[in-house]
């Protein structure tokens, strides 16, 4: 069935609604989706699309249109709290002055002399490049970007680790710095939980999961899609894991990973049992769940979001259906996390963006600092 | 520091609240938020934080300003609080905050025996100073025919059977407006008053007798637990302390200090302390 949804006068850039809707796409229940605005091609489009009825009729090209397929009317309810997380502040086109906007590092670095993430939505080669320039500036980055190669994200990543930086992504579109959203993650109330994920979708799941739970989520790092592959071997996974371990105000940590990842993380099998917080390893290939020795394994997210807050709240008798065994392979030493890493997780971030401007007052309304670079 | 009352002047933590710590991580919330002070609830315990400059709470502490200024506008209810051994972190939405209670000291605030024998109480300039007081229209009960029972019913405590005092204890218990009803506010100051003349008087196993059956608010809760154990704010322990050595004229001044706490908490507390003393000089009457 159809479910349709108006917005009036909440124009946005129409590069931001085709993000949006792919973000919406990946809700459950829904089949397929489109966020556009109310012009006279679009309505074409969602035409074509078999997404039309009255309501997208009488909607007017300033008006955002959100139109889905779902089986169930209570989709659209998931759907348009993230559509309205997301457009809840004025769009920059309204207030092109809310974000400062310089033409050159050099002047990102001197109007943000703190910066210490660089937030990348361009593409392609203007995305590795950007992603170069950040990484030689010292900043971590959060790359939203896609069409980056497997080879270009091994290299980069590489690079990043060298230098201490962490490389989030790339085509990450959900995550949470020190409580600040990133992209298209909802608020979320801040907690002694830290979140590693492959999968975007997987993370904002396991977060609302844990939010619903009264639990509360400080950081939540995406790695992007490939990160756990043979060819860039978990760099960001790990980089992030080892930071997530060494910070104080963290307790517990989540790993979630589009299957298969009871291969993928295998070889992580040393460094998760070796850390000092317990972790809990979302897996779907899972039928129950299982603990050995540090690391709990929970076959869906509901399920591994409540034991992780069990473990927040000091529950040291978290039980499984598989019960407890013990970890007899080796450990190894946590190595020390990178001073910049250290920093990044130790406060509000300060960024510099690249790429879209949608999402200045969203990080300045949690604390964060941001300038948007236009080269 | 306003005269005869107790107000802290370093950073200092109640004895009792040690008695919530252990090494245990414990995890709770932001209770409520004001001004210059703010109550987290952890494991059902409620832990008050207060700036310099305001009473300690029995069962919280006091920190500097510059903190509580920090802490005060950071944090909202709801917020996740990690709790381990006497080392606090706030999870706010500005920043994690930490606060260790370890690097300050520990204020005695268990209410204090009383010297006076219950015979010399009505020649106090405390009793005099409170008799002479007129509560109406400054206290929060309205003046109706059950309520002046209930008064009544404490003010003559030894003439009454128990179940006519768990009634009238019951009809006082959460009646009223606001964090701290009335109702409590007056039993606080009548058990607190009982308790420093009489360490073995049954009236408060009567009060933990009916809080077992009728809530109240979470900050009288928690007034009540550490009533029942024994303490009281350090302003209540003025009020205590003063009934052996205040004059008249320094009661006076001292009620309209009290008075200001609160819409009308202070001049609850103090009228339930009043029929307190009432309750122990008619005891030695008969």
């Amino acid at each position: 069935m159809i479910f349709t949804h108006i917005r009036k006068n909440r124009y946005h850039d129409s590069i931001n609604l085709t993000i949006l809707t792919k973000a919406v796409n990946t809700t459950e229940g829904v089949d397929q989706a489109q966020v556009m605005l109310g012009t006279e091609a679009n309505k074409e489009v969602l035409k074509e699309a078999g997404l039309y009825n009255e309501d997208v009729e009488k909607a007017g090209p300033n008006d955002i249109v959100v139109a889905i397929e779902a089986e169930d009317e209570s989709v659209m309810n998931q759907v348009m709290k993230r559509v309205e997380d997301y457009i809840q502040l004025p769009a920059i086109a309204e207030d092109a002055d809310a974000l400062k906007t310089v033409t050159s590092w050099e002047q990102a670095k001197e109007a943000l002399p703190e910066a210490n993430l660089a937030l990348i939505s361009t593409v392609g080669e203007e995305a590795i490049t950007a992603i170069e320039e950040a990484l030689e500036q010292h900043l971590h980055v959060f790359a939203m970007s896609e069409e980056i190669s497997i080879e270009e994200e091994e290299r980069l990543k590489n690079k990043a680790h060298q230098k201490g930086l962490l490389l989030m992504g790339p085509k990450s579109s959900s995550g949470l710095i020190s409580g600040v959203p990133l992209g298209f993650m909802p608020e979320m109330r801040p907690g002694n939980i830290g979140v590693v994920g492959t999968s975007d979708a997987g993370i904002q799941e396991v977060v609302s999961n844990i939010d619903h739970l009264e639990g509360g989520v400080m950081h939540a790092i995406p790695t992007g899609e490939r990160d756990l592959t043979e060819k860039v071997k978990g760099t960001t996974m790990r980089d992030a894991l080892v930071a997530l371990d060494h910070h104080s105000a963290i307790d517990v940590l989540v790993i979630i990973s589009q299957s298969p990842t009871s291969k993928r993380l295998e070889k992580m099998t040393r460094l998760l049992q070796s850390l000092s917080k317990p972790v809990v390893v979302i897996d779907s290939e899972e039928k129950s769940t299982a603990r050995e020795g540090n690391v709990y394994r929970a076959d869906t997210v509901e399920v591994g979001a409540q034991i992780a807050v069990a473990l927040a709240f000091g529950d040291e008798g978290v039980e499984t259906t598989k019960g407890f065994k013990e970890y007899t392979g080796k450990i190894q030493e946590i190595p020390s996390e990178s001073g910049l890493l250290h920093d990044l997780l130790a406060s509000k971030p300060q960024i510099i963006n690249v790429g879209l401007k949608n999402i200045g007052e969203r990080v300045q309304a949690f604390g964060g600092e941001i300038v948007h670079l236009e080269e | 520091m306003k005269k005869n009352l107790y107000v802290p002047s370093e950073e200092t933590k109640s004895q009792y609240l040690t008695r919530f710590l252990s090494d245990k991580r414990k995890m709770g919330k932001v209770h409520s938020v004001f001004k210059t002070s703010f109550n987290i609830m952890v494991d059902g315990d409620l832990i008050n934080f207060s700036s310099q400059g305001m009473t300690l709470s029995a069962y919280g502490c006091i920190l500097n300003q510059e903190t509580m200024k920090q802490l005060v506008s950071a944090v909202k209810p709801g917020d996740i609080v990690r709790v381990q051994g006497e080392h606090f972190t706030f999870y706010t939405i500005q920043e994690v905050l930490e606060v260790d209670l370890s690097r300050i000291g520990v204020t005695d605030l268990s209410i204090p025996d009383l010297q006076l024998t219950q015979k010399e109480i009505t020649q106090t300039g405390m009793y005099a100073g409170l008799d002479s007081f007129t509560f109406d229209g400054k206290i929060g009960l309205k003046n109706e025919e059950q309520t002046q029972a209930a008064f009544q019913t404490l003010q003559t405590l030894s003439q009454q059977d128990e179940k006519s005092v768990e009634e009238a204890v019951a009809y006082l218990v959460g009646r009223g407006q606001g964090l701290t009803p009335s109702g409590d506010d007056m039993l606080l100051g009548y058990t607190m008053v009982r308790k420093a003349f009489n360490r073995q008087d049954s009236f408060d196993q009567i009060v933990e007798k009916v809080l077992k059956n009728k809530s109240t608010t979470d900050i009288s809760t928690a007034h009540y637990q550490a009533l029942l154990a024994g303490y009281v704010s350090s302003l209540f322990i003025s009020l205590i302390l003063n009934v052996e050595r205040a004059t008249k004229e320094e009661v006076d001044a001292l009620i309209k200090n009290i008075g200001r706490y609160g819409h009308t908490s202070g001049y609850d507390t103090l009228f339930g302390f009043y029929l307190g003393l009432q309750s122990l000089a008619s005891e030695v009457v008969t």
